[in-house]
């Protein structure tokens, strides 16, 4: 029996619906998972700030998140220094393997540094949609129409099935690519209309460098 | 679970559901097993799919004593089309791990494990394959024309 599921997924769930016949609910959650990681993975939106108590003599910090696994460290900055401007809080601070940051020397005196780390999803809620946490709902509620295009293509590039349709499949697609470029550059300017205006100069360019191009 | 508690005297064509979920009917002798009798006017269960076959396939009166096509035939009938349903299209069965249901005339009251919206088709293979039996009353047409919206219906729209 179809299940209209719970928030945020409830809305591409029935835009998706009426588009695609003969859409069954458990492919729809699969496929809704995939460009749900794909989205997180190349938009950096979906983050979490992570605490890690850092000690003398240590290089090596696990640390795992709320919801979600970690995918990029974004930042690694210490919350006491008084600059406005979060910076790193030292170079060459790599992640290698999600959810073990290496520091490349300790601190003299035990502290907390604060990890901003940018996630993709990991298990599926009892629902089997991808499991995001409330506060987050608002990336999906906001780029509703740019996942809807995203599940749209993948799923009419299926082959043999009632709503196979290489056609549209592409069309899609390539509308989910230009939204998910433009809330990337979202996420880079922190949706502030007009921050960061400079870019290099262009005219030379072998390949566009705008942020949501 | 209870044991089971048949009525002590029964008339003929009487049914009874035991604990389990089977449901007997008293043919004048005993109780049969495999006897389903749908008043919901639901499509959902082994037993709807049963009723339904035989409505469309003009099999309903069993006043000798027994149906044109067994029970037995019709599920066997099921069991391959969900068989074929996965062939087609595997995705149908991703809800139960990719496991194709196989059911049995014990057990009409069971859910058939497949979408709703694609329950219709299952219908039409099953009408379609009792048909294609080599029996004088079958039109090989129309046996065909039921396979053949089957495969349309799973694979196209419309």
């Amino acid at each position: 029996m179809p299940t209209v599921p719970s928030p945020p997924w409830d809305d591409i769930y029935k835009e998706v619906k009426v588009a695609m016949p003969g859409l069954t609910d458990a492919v729809f959650q699969q496929v809704s998972y995939q460009v749900w990681k794909d989205f997180a993975d190349k938009t950096n939106l979906w983050t979490e700030e992570v605490p890690i108590a850092v000690t003398p003599n240590v290089l090596t910090y696990v640390f795992t998140c709320v919801n979600g696994q970690p995918n990029r460290l974004m930042l690694l900055y210490d919350p006491a220094q008084k600059d406005p401007d979060r910076k790193w809080v030292q170079g060459n601070i790599s992640m290698m393997v999600p959810g073990t940051i290496m520091i490349s020397y300790s601190p003299s005196t035990a502290t907390t540094w604060n990890a901003v780390v940018a996630k993709i999803p990991v298990v599926r809620s009892s629902q089997n949609y991808p499991d995001i946490d409330t506060p987050s709902n608002w990336i999906v509620d906001k780029y509703r129409d740019c996942l809807v295009f995203g599940i749209m293509g993948r799923l009419q590039n299926l082959p043999a099935k009632t709503y196979s349709n290489p056609k549209l499949a592409l069309w899609n697609r390539q509308n989910y690519i230009a939204e998910r470029s433009k809330a990337r550059a979202d996420g880079q300017k922190a949706n502030v209309y007009g921050g960061q205006r400079w870019m290099y100069p262009q005219d030379f360019a072998t390949t566009g460098r705008k942020g949501w191009a | 679970m209870p044991p089971m508690d048949f009525p002590p005297a029964p008339y003929k064509g009487q049914n009874y559901t035991a604990p389990s979920g089977v449901t007997y009917m008293f043919d004048g002798q005993g109780w049969t097993i495999g006897f389903y009798d749908s008043n919901t006017q639901q499509v959902s269960l082994v037993g709807d799919i049963v009723n339904q076959v035989r409505t469309l396939i003009q099999d309903t009166d069993n006043l000798s004593g027994q149906y044109r096509y067994s029970t037995d035939s019709i599920i066997t009938a099921l069991n391959q089309g969900v068989i074929d349903m996965f062939r087609l299209r595997p995705d149908l069965f991703l809800e139960v791990n990719f496991v194709v249901p196989s059911f049995s005339t014990g057990y009409l009251d069971a859910p058939l494990q497949v979408e709703q919206q694609y329950i219709p088709p299952l219908i039409y293979y099953v009408v379609g394959l009792v048909q294609a039996r080599d029996d004088e009353q079958n039109q090989d047409q129309r046996a065909f024309a039921f396979l053949k919206t089957f495969s349309q219906s799973i694979l196209a729209i419309g």
